[in-house]
């Protein structure tokens, strides 16, 4: 009880200290827990502040996100289409990898539509991204099942004993090569590697894939990604060191022959 | 004990995702040290994860989807103000 006291001062004093805001309100407003404050910038300069997260309890979101959310339950147009194309490219991969290209804007209308109505229950124990993934990934699996196609995230059967790129001692007997280019502007110059890329992810197992794009692609936690897809953090590791593995070795080839 | 190469190429992954730490990380470090083809695997997978990012935020959603969602959302808005000035 003291500690939660504690921690309540611990908040309040952050937040005062802060001069972006004049006036902090500390209320539910369909937000539990959540300190809601008057922002006093227009919506149009977003965001209004990056800072350190505030730990309220168990709450860790970032001044954006409380933000965000507040904006998208007032309605705000302007923050809803900013969230959508920010968050497109993720949603759009991760529906892609596990149902598959034909039904991911589908996928993707119905995630939205109810993730709109479903937003003033948003608690805040995930980030905003989080949660609206974790939206887009069920209805990605339930769409998948509807099909009869099933649902393996779990999978681990590949075999990746034999690789000759390694003696029998597992030391490099075929070694990548140098690239021409030192950044991924300079690789993705070149429209063939894009296309090249983009068919050879799409032919990974749906598990590596969906775990692609979700950390590498998306940037979202470890964490975040095991809640998620509901796997060990151990075979995401696995997951994501086959899927980066092989990309690597894609543009590998792609460089020394100019061919796929 | 030092690693061989391909569990280093396994630890530079996972070193991306949880950084390793302790004599686990200074085997790594070690290894390194020693083998160009795994620090230039190092360099490569680095550059390759940035590509994936970069690729990944080339993908523009459909206008008409995006209409559709906007349209949807500004109505559940005007909805959910009207409910909440009902009077109790």
């Amino acid at each position: 009880m003291l500690a939660a006291r504690v921690n309540d001062l611990i908040c309040l004093s952050r937040f005062f200290s802060r001069n972006t805001f004049e006036k902090i309100e500390k209320k539910e407003c369909g937000l539990p827990h959540l300190f809601y404050y008057q922002v006093n910038e227009p919506s149009s300069s977003y965001p209004p502040n990056n800072g350190t997260p505030i730990n309220c309890g168990e709450l860790h979101l970032p001044n954006t996100e409380v933000y965000l959310v507040k904006e998208l339950l007032a309605g705000n147009q302007k923050i809803f289409e900013k969230v959508f194309s920010d968050l497109y490219p993720l949603m759009h991969s991760v529906a892609c990898s596990i149902a598959g290209n034909a039904i991911a804007d589908e996928i993707i209308q119905e995630a939205w539509v109810s993730a709109i109505k479903a937003l003033p229950k948003f608690e805040g124990r995930s980030s905003l991204k989080s949660w609206l993934v974790r939206i887009v990934a069920n209805e990605a699996k339930t769409r998948r099942r509807k099909e009869s196609r099933s649902v393996s995230l779990e999978s681990m059967q590949e075999s990746w004993a034999t690789d000759p790129r390694f003696d029998e001692r597992s030391h490099w007997v075929n070694p990548s090569s140098q690239w021409h280019g030192d950044t991924p502007e300079e690789l993705l110059s070149a429209q063939e590697l894009e296309d090249c890329l983009k068919k050879n992810i799409d032919k990974l197992p749906e598990n590596q894939q969906v775990a692609l794009q979700m950390r590498d692609a998306g940037g979202l936690s470890m964490e975040e990604i095991c809640n998620i897809l509901d796997v060990s953090p151990s075979n995401i590791r696995v997951l994501l060191h086959r899927a980066r593995d092989k990309v690597l070795q894609v543009i590998d080839h792609f460089q020394q022959t100019g061919e796929c | 004990m030092l690693p061989s190469c391909r569990q280093v190429a396994v630890q530079l992954s996972e070193d991306r995702d949880e950084k390793i730490t302790g004599f686990k990380r200074f085997a790594l470090k070690l290894h390194l040290s020693m083998c160009r083809h795994c620090r230039r695997y190092g360099k490569q997978l680095e550059l390759s994860t940035k590509t994936i990012n970069l690729l990944a935020h080339k993908s523009r959603p459909d206008p008409q989807l995006k209409a559709a969602l906007i349209d949807h959302f500004t109505q559940l808005s005007v909805q959910r103000k009207s409910e909440d000035e009902k009077p109790q």
